[in-house]
């Protein structure tokens, strides 16, 4: 009975949006085979990626808009760094980015989600800018202004990108998966009539919190990846210019689906690099393009991809 | 033990007393329908009891155990299912996918994480049971106006609750539908409770084995259907008495100022007017009557041009204007009090005023709307927001004069307004009648629009069924709202 219309339909745009899915993975890979710039721009991409399907995951199927991402970037960074320094081995680092920024999303969204919509978005950045100001002015520990250096560090980049990719398709494949079970289909749920899932006996308020530590944390994991790849700290990436950029890569690619925010963080990383190569007006040009999607593809690039290669619609 | 109990409720908004002091018991397996005119409190009461609204003061217990001020989210684990008079669910997801999250949140899995969201018996069972199995695989936001309805109780009743609330289930259906959400009703499980808030009279006393009747706030009647149909408390709530009908100012109609001829409209694919045909003549004020969902609003935004009409036609001085857009019906000389009054924030009254007579010529002036309403003058410097709601009803009615019509249409004037402002409102249309002004009068206060109007017509399901004297009106509107 439940094998309707749809679901033949779905199966049918199911194997294009598959195909389509694979070439994106693929794409990203060609770097490796060309090594240097291209390659340090791909593993990049990959590790803002992370970042930025976390934000999808969290703005476009949770309903929460936050503008306090690089806190979380910042925070795992910072904890890759100072772990390192302090001698201990690599993954324990980048277990502790994942602790640290998910208790910061713990202790912050106690807070944060005791309100709603515009008020959400205002606490994220205050938050995120009070991480900044710690980051910025706390010299003995993170060396203010002048970052922090991890020039002793030496990875492969190519090894980099590998374990960078390996993260973003777990992180794609995981969270694919999690938005089909209740918890998922509660959260979406929750975005779009909180009123009438709370009337059912769901607390919303802990979803939206336990929605937060999950994206927070695995923003904090991406941070630190960011940490290993630039060998550099500097607190000025903790900005709140870094949030927007992560919301512009999500609305870009589409804030529904996981994939389209992966996808805009690729598209991002590349014009940029090639529009910075001959002007500085990079400011301008991002603006124009984010007027032109949300103009003419409301929904971001990747489901106008989506239906243009024949599949249904843009679903998780 | 009490299914339901509900101990001296009151509850408070700003100054305004939604609800003062109700007290009821509802008991296992009992059907009760809550009735009562609009602005009675009866939604306030729905929301209080399921824990969306805090009351202000009194206590309230489901099967035994207090659950006053209780998050509304705990009070559904308690067992209380509820459907809400205006939903859409969850528009994105899918039928099945509505329902099956209602199950897994009834029984505390909204937050399993191990395995895909699946529809299981139970949630084809519940779809069975509306009638929406085919359905199934659709997005909610695509199904029709009665299939949400359908959809909204199968999510309530896929959580086997021990008490449902339905908040006016057939609010806005007609025919078909109405009649398969109303079987579907009176089919339940007779081991729930059900308690049903519904302005159909009719069906709700067919439902319920009681009935408590709520007036601004207050139970005032409470008992089988048989004696509350009787009851004359109950009859003068919804007729009234100690208005009488002025035949004094009677006015003799002269021309024909509106007249429209099987006049169908709604909205998209539903429609909700089916072949209305009604006139108003010069120096008339004629009241159409009906009660909620039945096509008023509909009617007047059709005859004002903010509907499109789907069939027949609108003449107006004898011009057809069916198809005229709303600013040009303005310009002709047609003017609408929207429901709801509508201030500017910021502006004094007679700032509201001025902007509405600003490059307006005619006999109604500031100065003539003042001396009018000797109420406004009085308050002609106080912000129009902070005025009470009688008086912000006289200032969309003075700011409808100043542009001075030939005829001004009234969307409910008395919505959710006090008694003592009630008569204020029926004043200010005996001064307009007095002044030989036209009225069309759309109403749920049966005993002010008698008191006032000099035709009658009653719209019953977006048909007019019954046209007359307002003499003859009070039987009519007896029979027709209460079956007697």
């Amino acid at each position: 009975m439940m094998a309707g219309l749809s679901e033949v339909r779905r199966a049918r745009g199911g194997s294009q949006r598959l195909a389509l899915r694979v070439g994106l993975v693929v794409l990203w890979f060609v770097p490796l085979l060309l090594g240097g710039y291209p390659l340090y721009l791909a593993t990049e991409a990959a590790l803002l990626a992370v970042a930025a399907v976390a934000l999808g995951l969290l703005l476009g199927h949770g309903g929460v808009p936050s503008l306090g991402q690089a806190a979380f970037l910042g925070l795992g960074a910072y904890a890759v760094g100072l772990a390192l320094k302090a001698g201990l081995p690599l993954l324990l680092a980048l277990g502790l980015a994942v602790l640290v920024a998910g208790l910061f999303a713990l202790l912050t969204g106690l807070l944060v989600f005791r309100t709603h919509g515009i008020f959400v978005l205002m606490l994220t950045l205050a938050f995120g800018q009070m991480v900044y100001s710690a980051a910025y002015k706390w010299n003995a520990l993170t060396g203010g202004d002048d970052g922090l250096s991890l020039s002793g560090l030496s990875l492969h980049p190519g090894l980099l990108h590998l374990g960078a990719m390996a993260v973003l398709l777990a992180v794609l494949l995981g969270l694919g998966r999690l938005l089909q079970t209740p918890y998922g289909k509660t959260l979406e749920a929750i975005r779009q009539n909180e009123e009438k899932i709370r009337s059912l006996g769901v607390p919303t308020f802990y979803y939206k919190l336990s929605l937060f530590v999950l994206t927070g944390a695995l923003t904090g994991l991406a941070g630190g990846g960011l940490a290993l790849h630039r060998s550099f700290i500097s607190p000025h990436d903790l900005f709140w210019l870094t949030s927007a950029t992560l919301m512009v890569m999500v609305l870009l690619g589409g804030s529904r689906g996981l994939w389209g925010a992966a996808f805009g963080a690729l598209l991002y990383t590349f014009v940029q690099s090639w529009v910075s190569s001959f002007t500085d007006l990079w400011g301008v040009f991002v603006g124009l393009l984010l007027i032109g999607t949300v103009l003419f593809a409301r929904e971001g690039l990747w489901p106008l991809l989506e239906r243009r290669f024949g599949g249904e619609r843009g679903g998780a | 033990m009490e299914a339901l109990r509900v101990e001296g409720v009151e509850r408070a908004f700003g100054g305004l007393l939604a609800l003062a002091g109700v007290s009821l018991q509802v008991a296992p397996g009992e059907r009760r329908a809550v009735i009562g005119p609009n602005g009675a409190g009866k939604s306030t009461l729905f929301k209080v009891v399921a824990g969306e609204l805090r009351p202000t003061r009194g206590r309230v217990y489901l099967r035994g155990r207090e659950v006053t001020g209780v998050p509304q989210e705990r009070v559904a684990r308690l067992g209380l299912g509820r459907t809400f008079q205006r939903s859409n669910a969850f528009p994105e997801l899918l039928v099945w996918e509505n329902v099956a999250l209602a199950y897994q949140a009834a029984r505390g899995r909204s937050g399993h994480f191990t395995g895909p969201l699946s529809p299981g018996p139970e949630v084809e069972a519940a779809l069975e049971q509306v009638g929406l199995s085919e359905r199934a695989g659709v997005e909610a936001g695509r199904l029709s106006h009665g299939e949400k309805r359908q959809l909204e109780i199968a999510m309530a009743l896929v959580q086997s609750p021990q008490v449902l609330l339905l908040d006016e289930p057939l609010a806005g259906l007609s025919g078909a539908e109405r009649e398969r959400i109303g079987e579907l009703i009176l089919g339940l499980d007779p081991r729930m409770t059900v308690m049903l808030v519904e302005h159909d009279l009719e069906y709700a006393l067919r439902f319920a084995q009681r009935v408590t009747v709520l007036h601004y706030g207050e139970v005032v009647a409470e008992g089988e259907p048989e004696a509350i149909r009787q009851d004359p408390r109950v009859q003068e709530i919804y007729v009234g008495q100690g208005w009488g009908v002025d035949g004094a100012l009677q006015s003799a109609p002269g021309g024909e100022v509106l007249r429209c001829q099987g006049l169908s409209a709604g909205y998209g694919p539903m429609r909700v007017l089916e072949g209305v045909g009604l006139q108003v003549g010069q120096g008339e004020v004629v009241a159409l009557l009906g009660r909620n969902g039945m096509g008023k609003t509909t009617l007047l935004s059709a005859l004002m041009g903010l509907l499109p009409l789907q069939a027949g036609e609108v003449y107006f001085q004898g011009q057809g204007a069916g198809r005229l857009p709303a600013h040009r019906r303005a310009e002709l000389g047609m003017a609408l009090v929207p429901q709801g009054r509508r201030m500017f924030e910021g502006l004094s009254v007679e700032e509201e005023l001025r902007m509405a007579a600003w490059g307006q010529q005619g006999r109604w002036t500031l100065e003539r709307v003042l001396e009018a309403f000797p109420r406004l003058a009085e308050r002609r410097k106080s912000p129009s927001r902070a005025l009470s709601g009688g008086e912000q009803q006289m200032v969309a009615i003075a700011r409808a004069l100043l542009r001075n019509p030939k005829l001004v249409l009234m969307d409910e004037p008395t919505e959710g307004l006090s008694p003592l402002m009630v008569r204020q409102v029926a004043e200010v249309i005996r001064t307009l009648k007095a002044e030989g002004e036209t009225v069309l009068l759309a109403e749920q206060n049966v005993q002010m629009a008698l008191a006032v109007a000099d035709r009658v017509y009653i719209l019953e399901h977006g048909e007019i069924v019954w046209e007359g004297r307002p003499q003859e009106a009070s039987g009519a509107v007896l029979h027709r709202y209460l079956g007697v």
